[in-house]
């Protein structure tokens, strides 16, 4: 399976100058339906980039739009009440462990802070030269001034694949760069040992023109200098490094998401010895992931999320350390961006949603009420063939990307998904004939 | 460039060649709701500038009308009553012509904004038009000679497809990460 990159430079410069300035604090709130006023009806759903929960009020979780919207629940994810806009497009979100009320939400080009969970935010920005686009942040365990973030830099004409690091909470960034490339690189993951937080793995990838290079460094040393322990089999082109975990007790100890190219698969790996050597799991079981998680009251036990051989969203799991996997797919839908793990109970962030199991993964469903941030690129509306001005609402048929098609018969107040649809691929547009009701037309890409 | 067409509802397709133009392709079309033998059709050329065509007789004769659009068309709608009023969204401007694409003028909005991916018209009051655009929603109640922004309160303003319920006097907005919102007007 080929991957395809996430974005083209040109194109994420193109949307950032398309957005509009908004409050960073806009109340959550619907309007009543009337002339003259905006009502925001769904579906529910969104690209949700990334989650956190609360570590001292566990049922308190956090979610971050890519769309800028930032929800809080307060009920493990039953409910969703959105807290805050942000004008930036937003990659992840993390809760303050020692302070908890306190919350930062990383952004396209800088990180934004709530003293109020998430009511507010400051804006506190990086250096112009480092973008945090597809990019995620980590928190030092004990001391969470430390921040590092996973991007890219530009500078001397070149891009790099890059981190950036404050120590007092984003007064000032540092920043190190690696792998000159004319291409955009994607920052993808960074994760610190909870045991050793000097432990710090980043990993990436980045195009040469030619194909795509992947790469992993290591710092034992806080970031002060960091090595490059990218595994042998990822050398060569058209290779990625999705995602990153730690073991949480053994710093030497690490997983990786990938792709290798070598014999076109995708896979995890992970090291004993700090990177000097990497193994992955026994072929020919397929796994295409983008997101990696360990559960950190059993280190043993690991998440992965991605696509099945058959481009189903799927959540692999591991209880013997990555030797052997399991698919938990049922109910899920889009592609994994994040997952958080609490005893049996599972959430699944992707770009259709959130999804929730509660059942140590055997069966997912839904989990985003409150949430509208539904990537729309098409839909269609059948007028009601009544003739009646009065609540002909008609017939709504949207396209939620990668949720599938949705249908509402009272003006979007509910919705009923249409079929199963959980191909890797989203939906780019939907026809509806009229002659035809009962017929629907999708195109998808890829 | 070309388009395929079906006459029975998607059974069977036939493809028609508008251009020779080596690397043009089409990306959108409409065709005129008073007149279903005009269409037009829209694409870029391999450089990826504009290719505007008129097509009449139900496709079977084309004139190119780009004249002067630049940028790769995003939407095209046609006035329900006036197959020659004829709107043109593009990434940086939306384009209106009162003569079938004879000559196109450029739509003037109180802001600088871009983007534009959507245009709709009232079928019952070709009047009032609305155009999408990264930055929100813009309305003219004059068949796109003088527009509003009707923004406010759309929080999500990133626009990608328009649709007027003229049954219920609703527009309805789909947008990119804020999902389906409508107002009446």
């Amino acid at each position: 399976m080929k991957k395809t990159a996430l974005f083209v430079s040109g194109a994420i410069f193109v949307c950032l100058c398309g957005l509009r300035l908004l409050g960073t604090s806009a109340p959550q709130g619907t309007s009543p339906e009337q002339a003259g006023a905006w009502t925001q009806i769904g579906p529910q759903g969104g690209n949700i980039p990334g989650l956190a929960r609360n570590p001292k009020s566990p049922n308190e979780l956090y979610a971050v739009s890519y769309s800028g919207r930032v929800f809080r629940s307060s009920n493990n994810g039953s409910n969703w009440t959105r807290t805050a806009i942000i004008n930036d497009y937003l990659q992840d979100v993390e809760v303050n462990p020692k302070i908890p009320t306190t919350v930062c939400v990383l952004g396209s080009n800088a990180l934004y802070k709530s003293e109020n969970r998430g009511g507010t935010f400051t804006r506190i920005p990086f250096d112009t030269a480092f973008q945090a686009y597809n990019g995620k942040m980590a928190v030092h365990p004990t001391d969470p001034k430390i921040i590092y973030v996973a991007g890219n830099y530009y500078s001397n004409q070149k891009y790099h694949l890059a981190v950036a690091k404050t120590v007092n909470g984003g007064t000032k960034w540092t920043y190190k760069k690696w792998d000159a490339t004319p291409n955009w690189p994607y920052g993808r993951s960074i994760a610190i040992c909870a045991k050793s937080p000097s432990t710090v793995y980043f990993c990436g990838y980045y195009y040469t023109g030619s194909g795509t290079t992947a790469r992993v460094y290591r710092s034992s040393n806080s970031g002060g200098t960091w090595k490059n322990v990218t595994p042998a089999f990822l050398n060569g082109t058209w290779n990625y490094a999705e995602s990153l975990a730690v073991d949480p007790k053994n710093p030497n100890k690490a997983y990786l998401s990938c792709y290798t190219n070598n014999n076109y698969r995708s896979l995890i790996a992970q090291t004993s010895n700090s990177g000097s050597s990497w193994t992955y799991q026994a072929a020919p079981f397929y796994m295409d992931t983008y997101t990696i998680v360990i559960d950190k009251t059993k280190p043993g036990t690991l998440y992965a999320g991605g696509f099945n051989q058959s481009s189903k969203p799927t959540c692999f799991t591991s209880v013997d350390g990555g030797a052997n996997w399991t698919e938990l797919q049922t109910g899920l839908f889009g592609r994994a961006s994040d997952i958080l793990v609490s005893g049996s109970t599972i959430h699944f962030a992707s770009n259709a949603g959130i999804f929730r199991s509660t059942d140590g993964g055997a069966n997912f469903a839904a989990a985003h009420k409150g949430i509208k941030a539904t990537d729309i690129p098409s839909f269609a509306l059948l007028p009601s063939s009544s003739g009646a001005r009065q609540g002909a609402s008609g017939t709504l048929y949207a396209a939620a990307g990668s949720y599938g098609n949705f249908k509402s018969t009272n003006g979007g107040g509910t919705w009923t998904q249409l079929c199963d649809f959980q191909g890797s691929n989203a939906i780019a547009h939907l026809v509806v004939p009229r002659s035809d009701p009962n017929r629907l037309y999708l195109s998808t890409y890829g | 460039m070309g388009i395929v067409v079906s006459k029975n509802g998607g059974a069977s397709w036939t493809a028609i060649k508008i251009s020779n133009q080596t690397g043009s392709q089409s990306t959108i079309a409409a065709i005129a709701p008073n007149n279903a033998n005009i269409l037009y059709v829209g694409g870029v050329n391999s450089d990826w500038k504009a290719l505007i065509y008129k097509g009449t007789n139900g496709g079977a004769n084309w004139t190119a009308i780009t004249n002067g659009i630049s940028n790769q068309p995003q939407a095209i709608a046609v006035d329900p009553q006036d197959s020659n009023i004829v709107y043109i969204a593009t990434y940086d401007a939306v384009w209106r012509s009162s003569n079938g694409g004879g000559a196109w003028t450029k739509c003037a909005f109180a802001f600088n904004t871009w983007g534009f991916k959507a245009v709709a018209v009232n079928k019952s009051n070709p009047n009032q038009v609305f155009v999408g655009c990264s930055g929100g929603v813009f309305y003219s109640q004059d068949r796109g000679l003088t527009w509003t922004d009707v923004t406010e309160g759309l929080s999500v303003p990133d626009v990608t497809q328009l649709y007027f319920n003229s049954a219920n006097s609703t527009l309805y907005v789909g947008t990119q990460g804020g999902g389906l919102w409508k107002r009446t007007f």
